[in-house]
């Protein structure tokens, strides 16, 4: 075997592997990196002169492009035309190389053979290509205008070279008409495609915005939004002309069709200032506007709390915590919300540009309108009515939350709207007369959590024939019986009456002498039936049976113009009384005021305890004077109680730290005590509660009974018992 | 919405008109008015009120139970979801205390009054439902069930006109249960919450009487003469059969020439003619009645002879000679029988009702506002105390601890229940409380500015002043 042979089986061997491996490779499909790995090899082969293992790569790759013309692959084609053409040429196989030139020239007409190229390939290469390649010397109006010969993309005037044949070339561009123009080349004679002129049909209007994102509407109609940039280049110098940073520009719109005349255009973006530009339409044309700018439309905020640690949202988006300056609130409506563990505070605020608002929010135990029913007078949310009627209260907030979140939140529950439906006299309408307390109680706890609540409400039309008539349930969170208010919307005075009912403040302590004064006819003042053993009175020497003249010199012709003269006193406040005895004799006391404990009645149909409820809740999130604490809290009790929260009500009881006396005081913590102990259950405790009572001089309530008496009557009930010894 | 507000117009004008009539006292044409609502506009906002209106009138004026009842039934069945139905059902209540005070009566008062929570528990005719539960419970002497209704009225409703009207019914009970001072603090509530009202006067008046029995005595004499006559010395008032203070606050003095009308200041206002009337009393209209020769006369209007039926073929024997007559709460009038020894009974036309006590020779008769009435006895000296049918109650023994009668000439009841009997022999007057025990004794020494020595006569006004005619002075002399 000669040397020759051995070189040809060895890189046989090489290549038969490396064949078998590229079909291999082909089939497994990824096509193009194979194809380019065979040209590769193909040209080491070819660089080598070793050319019929260039040919044998090369038929697999064409091959392989020829099977799947892929963009990427079809770049490939014609080096590796080339390079075949040359390597046939090289083994002698002129015919082979001929049909590989040709058909490099119908791929790419104006190809030029690369690298040191033999003169006699050269020849054969112009010889084929004066037969297989011509020009082609086009003009196609607009200049502009895309232009695609048989599906490629070329300029649209100028000459080209062409493939001798048929071809199409096709022409177009937004405003115009589009076109074709087929055609045939000729060996030997350039082809000419000049009179290919578009017809005008539209109008263009090309926008370009800083920044993107804006909304173009033409005579109100809207036309799309800008796209993030950069435009073309061209747009740079106007943006620079018109103080546009380039990095802000938007994408080109381009809008078409409009018809001749004037047309306004507006340029519109949230939070943004709103731009206008007119232009008119003379003629079909295309229109190109300078960038156009919009400015941001922002106003400050500034926002103040009467509570530390309060939550700032605005439209529902957390800001951060009062005190607080937000200086990007947008142009337009919002919801400005204040929120804390013991209250809210929201205001809706119509924002102007440049304007700076301040919200000082006075947080407030609020109510979340969680529902609504009945049919109304008019078609509107009737909790947002609710809440415009509220808003002048002092003491709570009334909020309508989003209608779709009350709606979610009802469905999560399988309620409906009218499952706090009640009418002014507390009854139940519709399904809320399956709803036990015991029910409303849990669901008041959960939704009033949901909406970051102290308690919910809601608003009923309880009467078809009355629309105007609604009523408006209040529940704190986790009390199941409702406090109602009637609102009339046909009179003006109803809101005023109604939030002033609301709005009923409470009195913890009262000043007070330690005297009992009743009116009797026919004496010049009142009479004193009664004196509290250690109060300010005992101590100077008044007694049951004295007749009250004169306080501080002025007549006191009857018990309410002492209540009204203690009224605006406060502690330690010195008062000089003149009296007369039983007998007629006058004496004179000298008495100090002291401030005597207030408690709500247990039973006060006429208190809105719901209220009263989140009020003293809030206000024992922040501690102040032990005594006063105390007494709220012994107020929150009886409250709790009201509701049926008993267990909850033993628990502030149990936190009351009162003096014995008479009035409200530790005797009447002690009674209150036994009636919790007593419902939950714990006779023991509710007696020795109820012994403990019953010893003292205490009052339930400021002018109430005494706790000795009510205290004694449950102790009969509880021996009168079954089981009871 | 227009054409309902039209619709609506009419009745409700109508039915303004009607309250306006009944404000002023003109029935007839109010209830013209309050009928054609409900007969005319059945449909419209105001039917049911001016149903209520009637029924109300029926109840509070006419006294016909009967058509009460027939406006009440009507009301519940036509409009049961009204504002009017649990009203409806307080008088429907009311109507049933009317009827009479058997238990199971009271029972089904109390039980109407029950329903109106039950059934409307945020109404305002809630506190109006337990006042009348309460009131149901006091007529017949459950004091402390009573109390504790009115208690939960005034502990709930504190702001209502029913809490107040509770306060001062709570006061008469603690009164009757022995518990007169604590009653003080809880009637002067009245004062504090509903002043400017007739309620506030109520209290005052009835605090007035609690502190002179209770507070003032017994350390201090519990009345003391103010220096204040009534009348006019030469008027002579001879033969002067009774002093009494009407609801009005008229204090009227009967003598053998008629009736003389006092105001309150004890200015004469009027004086009713009358030749030697026997006895006189002020019916429920406000008239002045006056008993002579065997009829009752009323001024302007027809005598109404007063006879007792005898066994057929006799003719009714008129009654004589008439020395006593109060009426109840009922309309019938309670009439000394004096030749016969025999208090009878007869309606408000003077037909005769049937005996109501015998074997009694009395010439004085009082009542209270339970309908019990008390009289003197003549012959044993005590007092007798009879229900409203008759039924003996109680007896004040001529001899008691710390007082005797002598003479007892006169008696008459406060508006908590105390009976005060005027001893003309003794120149006193006893307090007696409840069961009857003596609370206190009012006397002046001879000689002393405003003594009553010959005392004929005793009326009490609203504040418990006591008003004495003296055959000696010849006026009327007050005490407070």
């Amino acid at each position: 075997m000669s040397l020759r042979a051995h070189a040809w089986l060895r890189t046989a061997a090489c290549l038969i592997p490396l064949v078998l491996a590229s079909e291999r490779i082909l089939a497994q499909g990824d096509q193009l990196s194979n194809v380019k790995m065979l040209v590769d090899q193909a040209r080491a082969s070819f660089d080598q002169l070793d050319y019929e293992n260039t040919v044998k790569a090369l038929d697999s790759a064409i091959g392989a492009i020829e099977a799947r013309p892929t963009a990427e692959a079809k770049r490939l084609l014609s080096s590796a035309y080339e390079m075949r053409a040359r390597s046939l040429f090289g083994l002698n196989k002129q015919p082979g190389a001929r049909a590989d030139f040709v058909s490099l020239l119908k791929t790419e007409p104006g190809y030029q053979l690369t690298g040191q190229v033999s003169p006699r390939i050269m020849t054969l290469y112009d010889e084929v290509a004066k037969l297989t390649v011509t020009e082609v010397r086009m003009a196609v109006v607009p200049p502009d205008a895309e232009v695609l010969l048989d599906g490629v993309r070329v300029p649209a005037s100028g000459t080209l070279p062409i493939a001798v044949g048929d071809h199409t070339i096709t022409a177009s561009r937004i405003g115009y008409k589009p076109a074709t123009h087929p055609f045939s080349a000729i060996a030997g004679e350039p082809a000419v495609v000049e009179s290919l002129a578009l017809e005008r049909v539209a109008s263009v209007f090309r926008f370009v915005t800083a920044p993107a994102g804006v909304e173009v509407r033409i005579d109100g109609i809207s036309h799309g939004v800008t796209k993030p940039g950069p435009p073309p280049a061209e747009y740079a110098e106007k943006a620079a002309r018109a103080g546009v940073p380039a990095a802000e520009l938007s994408s080109v719109l381009t809008v078409t069709e409009l018809p001749i005349g004037a047309h306004r255009i507006e340029f519109r973006k949230d939070c943004f200032v709103s731009a206008e530009r007119r232009q008119t339409v003379d003629q079909l044309d295309d229109y190109v506007l300078d960038p156009v700018k919009l400015e941001h439309a922002v106003a400050t905020l500034t926002v103040t709390s009467n509570q530390t640690g309060t939550l700032v949202l605005i439209d529902g988006l957390q800001r951060g915590v009062a005190p607080m300056t937000i200086s990007d609130v947008c142009e337009g409506q919002h919801l400005v919300e204040l929120k804390s563990a013991s209250g809210r505070y929201f205001q809706r605020v119509d924002a102007r540009t440049g304007q700076k608002i301040p919200i000082e929010g006075t947080l407030r135990p609020a109510f979340a309108l969680v529902s609504a029913s009945g049919a109304a007078a008019l078609n509107t949310d009737l909790r947002l009515t609710i809440e415009k009627q509220f808003q002048s209260s002092q003491s709570v907030t009334l909020f309508a939350p989003a209608a779709e979140d009350t709606a979610k939140a009802l469905g999560a529950e399988k309620l409906p709207q009218d499952w706090l439906a009640f009418d002014l006299n507390r009854r139940p309408l519709g399904t809320a007369a399956e709803v036990a307390a015991v029910m409303r109680s849990d669901l008041s706890a959960k939704l009033s959590r949901q909406f970051d609540a102290q308690g919910i409400a809601s608003v009923t039309v309880p009467s078809p024939t009355s629309r105007n008539r609604l009523v408006v349930a209040f529940l704190a969170a986790g009390s199941g019986e409702p406090d109602v208010l009637d609102v009339n919307l046909d009179s003006a005075d109803a809101a005023t009456l109604a939030v002033g009912r609301l709005d009923r403040g409470l009195l913890f302590f009262k000043p007070s002498l330690g005297l009992t004064v009743v009116d009797v006819a026919d004496l010049d003042g009142p009479v004193i039936v009664a004196v509290d053993p250690n109060g300010p009175g005992a101590k100077s020497g008044i007694q049951p049976g004295d007749v009250l003249l004169k306080a501080n010199s002025l007549a006191v012709p009857d018990a309410g113009t002492l209540t009204t003269l203690l009224a605006g006193r406060k502690a330690d406040d010195d008062l000089t009384l003149e009296l007369t005895d039983k007998a007629g004799a006058a004496k004179r006391a000298d008495v100090r005021v002291l401030m005597t404990p207030r408690l709500i009645g247990m039973n006060d149909q006429s208190l809105m305890i719901n209220k009263i409820l989140v009020d003293l809740k809030a206000r024992l999130l922040s501690p102040g004077e032990p005594i006063n604490d105390s007494v709220m809290r012994l107020n929150l009790a009886v409250a709790l109680a009201r509701v049926g929260l008993w267990s909850e009500a033993r628990l502030e009881l149990q936190r009351v730290k009162l003096n014995e006396g008479p009035g409200v005081s530790n005797g009447t913590v002690q009674y209150l005590l036994g009636l919790a102990a007593e419902r939950m259950g714990n006779a023991a405790e509710a007696e020795a509660a109820w012994r403990a009572a019953a010893a003292t001089t205490a009052l339930i309530s400021e002018d109430g009974l005494p706790v000795k008496e009510l205290a004694e009557a449950r102790l009969q009930a509880l021996q009168r018992r079954p089981g009871a010894q | 919405m227009l054409a309902q507000q039209s619709n609506e117009d009419l009745p409700r004008r109508q039915y303004e008109s009607g309250l306006s009539f009944l404000q002023g006292q003109r029935y007839a044409e109010a209830l013209k008015d309050f009928q054609a609502v409900i007969d005319s506009f059945p449909r419209s906002q105001v039917a049911d009120n001016a149903l209520l209106q009637v029924a109300l009138y029926h109840l509070d004026v006419a006294h016909d139970l009967t058509s009460t009842q027939t406006a009440v039934d009507q009301l519940l069945k036509v409009y049961p979801d009204s504002d009017s139905a649990p009203m409806a059902h307080v008088i429907g209540g009311r109507v049933s205390m009317s009827k009479g005070r058997t238990p199971s009566d009271v029972d089904a008062a109390v039980a109407s009054f029950e329903r109106v929570e039950r059934l409307f528990p945020g109404n305002d005719a809630v506190p109006a439902a337990g006042f009348y539960a309460g009131e149901a419970l006091r007529l017949v002497r459950r004091h402390d069930e009573a109390l504790e209704r009115f208690r939960r009225v005034s502990a709930s409703y504190p702001n209502s006109p029913w809490a107040a009207s509770a306060n001062l019914a709570a006061g008469y009970c603690l009164v009757q249960s022995d518990r007169a001072p604590v009653a003080l603090a809880e009637v002067q509530r009245v004062r504090q919450m509903q002043p400017q009202t007739s309620m506030a006067t109520d209290a005052i008046n009835i605090n007035s009487i609690l502190y002179r029995l209770y507070v003032r005595a017994p350390g201090q004499p519990a009345f003391a003469f103010s220096g204040r006559f009534v009348g006019d010395e030469r008027a002579n008032f001879g033969d002067v059969i009774g002093v009494t203070v009407d609801r009005a606050n008229r204090l009227l003095l009967g003598h053998k020439a008629g009736i003389a009308v006092f105001d309150a200041k004890g200015t004469l206002t009027a004086t009713v003619a009358a030749n030697e009337p026997s006895a006189f009393f002020v019916d429920e209209a406000g008239r002045i009645v006056f008993a002579r020769q065997s009829a009752l006369h009323t001024e302007k209007a027809a005598s109404i002879p007063v006879s007792v039926p005898q066994p057929a073929p006799k003719p009714a024997r008129p009654v004589e000679e008439i020395p006593s007559v109060v009426a109840l709460s009922t309309g019938q009038r309670i009439v000394v029988d004096k030749k016969e020894k025999a208090v009878i009974r007869v309606g408000a036309t003077g037909q005769y009702l049937g005996p109501f006590v015998s074997a009694i020779n009395t010439e004085r008769l009082a009542t209270n506002t339970l309908d019990d009435v008390a009289m003197i006895d003549k012959d044993s000296k005590g007092i007798t105390v009879v229900d409203r049918e008759g039924r003996p109650l109680s007896k004040i023994l001529p001899k008691g601890a710390n007082y005797q009668f002598d003479e007892p000439v006169d008696l008459v009841f406060d508006q908590l229940g105390h009976l005060y009997v005027l001893d003309r022999g003794k120149a006193a007057v006893y307090v007696f409380g409840p069961k009857n025990r003596l609370i206190t004794t009012f006397t002046l020494a001879e000689k002393s500015p405003g003594a009553f020595t010959r005392a004929r006569s005793i009326g009490l006004d609203a504040a418990g002043r006591i008003y004495i005619f003296d055959e000696r002075v010849k006026r009327i002399q007050v005490y407070q």
